[in-house]
């Protein structure tokens, strides 16, 4: 009887060490694959610890799309075979660069462009009609953005033709910028269409015609206004870029 | 309009029917199409993709930094006048590889160029460019040129475009490079540039401002073509700010948002083309990770690579980060680049042509230690 007893606790014991056994070979075989990766799991000693756990699931995480992994000491054997089968390769070279995920929570917004101006802080009125004024987008670096010719029939500018200067515009450089564009509108205010999306020649209209309809609260002038003071009564625009541009209108007639 | 789908549908089996059989295609060759943007100077790759969960940085360079960056991980960030990236980030068209250079550390602009067109480990050892005969070994016969016929395209067999068409009256005439081609290529490819040079100079009044704003436009309204060219080339130059480079503004920042805008033009003007599309930019080192007396930085060794396109199936900054604490830096000064930049250009190769990436690194660069990094972009 004791004789049997005995042989069962050394089995048990045998059993357990030998699973044990097996479970160190498997977290060393993880170990051994990931230091020669980014991926530090610690010293290589075959024991299960905080540092191999992060470094394997980051791996497995990365390899994944970065889908969450939550991989314990108890899928070891699975985990190695598959190191050491026929993605371990694969594995490995996705191993060599970290990639770190994007998770960006702000709200970029409304994306706009250089030539993107928002009117509307517009302050006019609708009852003012002239045949042909001339318009500037000022740049606060003192050159024109854009300038041309437009209708004002009733409130609504009619733009004419006119030309667009695209690129940085910084000093220097404008004489190498010149192209020609078009104004558009949206339900924001108007626009400048994307410089090259739209060419509009010299002394050409661009079809269709552009309207900006002006504010219920604008007050006609007297007489047409000098290039200082402008048509408009409010008439600094910011860009998408926080730039903040001047509107002119004059040279009404 | 033909549909993206449509075309592949039609396109692949007539592609397979033509039947050739081209060595190194790892799968069935791909309508891919390569977009480089080529930021000459050296771009501030810390002011771009500013490491800001690394506490050296603002050690290292305290004037240096936007004051608002948007926070795209715990540890990178991105300058805010990248709005149009950072859309496209947040919705896995981009990533980003940092702490990364062509393996050059001479801090010349003239080898550093050489070297990031060419694709090769020593400056002016070839007359071709990594991009011209990838194009060559996939039999891609047409591309848009930026305007010059930059070296890195120069070993493709056929000129399809140049952009602006008017070589006649371009800002600075590059005749001495016209003639350099000359000297270097014989055959097709001379044929094809004296019917450049004669079909351009027909139309004069087609000339238009040689911005990189109006070049993306025109190179992705031609690219999105059933037929069109399968890559363009563009250049911004003027990142070489050894004074008053800026921070939240300033003339770096200015560049970030005419970089930022071409991204955005390209992805507009190529339409259903942007899916299967990669833009990439190169530049010859970055720069010194301290501020200079004059408030800027000076010529340096690791920076950034932006990418963006439809191929892009997951969003990620790719980096094997060496830190900013002056030991870890190169020689004391540089940001070190710890991944091959041409690893980023093979893999873009791989996406859009196509081709396997051991015979890219073998055939085109001629380096079977540079690693594959698709997975990392592509995957």
């Amino acid at each position: 009887m004791t004789k049997i007893k005995l042989k069962i606790t050394l089995f048990a014991i045998l059993m357990v060490f030998g699973t044990q056994v097996q479970a160190e070979k498997n977290v060393l075989c993880i170990q051994k694959f990931l230091t020669k990766t980014v991926f530090n799991p610690g010293p290589s000693d075959g024991a299960w610890g905080k540092k191999t756990e992060t470094a394997i699931n980051q791996l497995m995480s990365q390899a994944n799309n970065f889908e969450s992994q939550n991989i314990k000491k108890s899928d070891a054997e699975n985990i190695c075979k598959t190191l050491s089968g026929n993605q371990g390769s694969k594995l490995h070279e996705i191993g060599q660069f970290k990639r770190f995920p994007i998770m960006i929570t702000e709200d970029i917004g409304e994306i706009k462009s250089l030539t993107d101006f928002d009117f509307n802080n517009i302050s006019i009125s609708t009852n003012v009609t002239y045949k042909k004024c001339v318009f500037f987008i000022i740049h606060p670096k003192g050159f024109n953005r854009a300038l041309g010719q437009l209708e004002i029939n009733n409130g609504t500018l009619i733009f004419k033709n006119h030309k667009w200067k695209v690129g940085l515009g910084s000093a220097g450089k404008e004489n190498l910028l010149n192209e020609e564009a078009n104004l558009k509108l949206t339900k924001t205010g108007l626009h400048g269409i994307l410089p090259h999306l739209s060419y509009v020649g010299e002394g050409e209209v661009d079809k269709p015609v552009q309207y900006l309809i002006l504010g219920k609260d604008y007050i006609k002038p007297t007489k047409p206004s000098s290039l200082e003071e402008g048509i408009l009564g409010s008439n600094n625009y910011t860009d998408g870029y926080g730039t903040t541009y001047n509107f002119k209108i004059h040279s009404c007639s | 309009m033909i549909s993206r789908r449509h075309f592949l549908s039609i396109a692949t089996p007539a592609l397979a029917l033509s039947g050739y059989p081209v060595h190194g295609f790892t799968k069935e060759p791909i309508e891919g199409r390569i977009i480089v943007i080529m930021l000459q100077g050296g771009m501030d790759g810390l002011l771009a993709i500013p490491p800001i969960g690394d506490d050296n940085l603002f050690k290292q360079r305290k004037a240096l930094v936007a004051s608002n960056p948007l926070k795209l991980n715990p540890l990178f960030g991105i300058h805010p006048n990248f709005r149009n990236f950072s859309k496209m980030l947040k919705s896995n068209e981009a990533s980003i590889v940092h702490a990364t250079s062509f393996p050059y550390t001479g801090r010349s602009h003239f080898e550093g160029q050489n070297v990031a067109q060419s694709g090769s480990k020593l400056p002016f050892s070839t007359n071709t460019g990594w991009l011209g005969r990838a194009m060559e070994f996939a039999k891609i016969t047409g591309k848009a040129l930026s305007l010059d016929a930059p070296l890195l395209i120069r070993g493709a067999p056929e000129f399809d475009n140049f952009y602006p068409a008017n070589i006649e009256k371009t800002r600075s005439p590059q005749t001495a490079l016209i003639d350099l081609i000359k000297e270097t290529h014989d055959g097709d490819v001379m044929i094809a540039i004296d019917k450049l040079s004669r079909g351009s100079m027909s139309r004069p009044s087609r000339l238009r401002a040689r911005d990189p704003l109006s070049l993306a436009t025109k190179a992705g309204e031609s690219m999105r073509e059933l037929n069109g060219p399968r890559v363009a080339v563009l250049t911004i130059p003027e990142f070489d700010d050894h004074s008053s480079i800026g921070s939240t503004t300033g003339h770096h920042p200015e560049l970030f948002t005419l970089l930022d805008n071409v991204f955005y033009n390209l992805k507009i003007a190529l339409k259903e083309q942007w899916d299967n599309t990669i833009v990439l930019t190169t530049t010859e080192f970055g720069r010194t990770v301290q501020e200079n007396g004059s408030a800027g930085t000076d010529h340096g060794y690791g920076s950034v690579g932006l990418l963006a396109g439809g191929l892009i199936n997951k969003s990620s900054v790719v980096a094997n980060w060496p830190g900013l604490a002056s030991k870890d830096l190169y020689e004391k000064r540089d940001l070190f680049a710890t991944i091959d930049y041409r690893s980023v250009c093979s893999a873009c190769i791989e996406a859009a042509f196509g081709l396997d990436h051991d015979f890219i690194i073998e055939k085109v660069f001629e380096d079977k230690k540079i690693a594959r990094v698709y997975e990392h972009i592509f995957g």
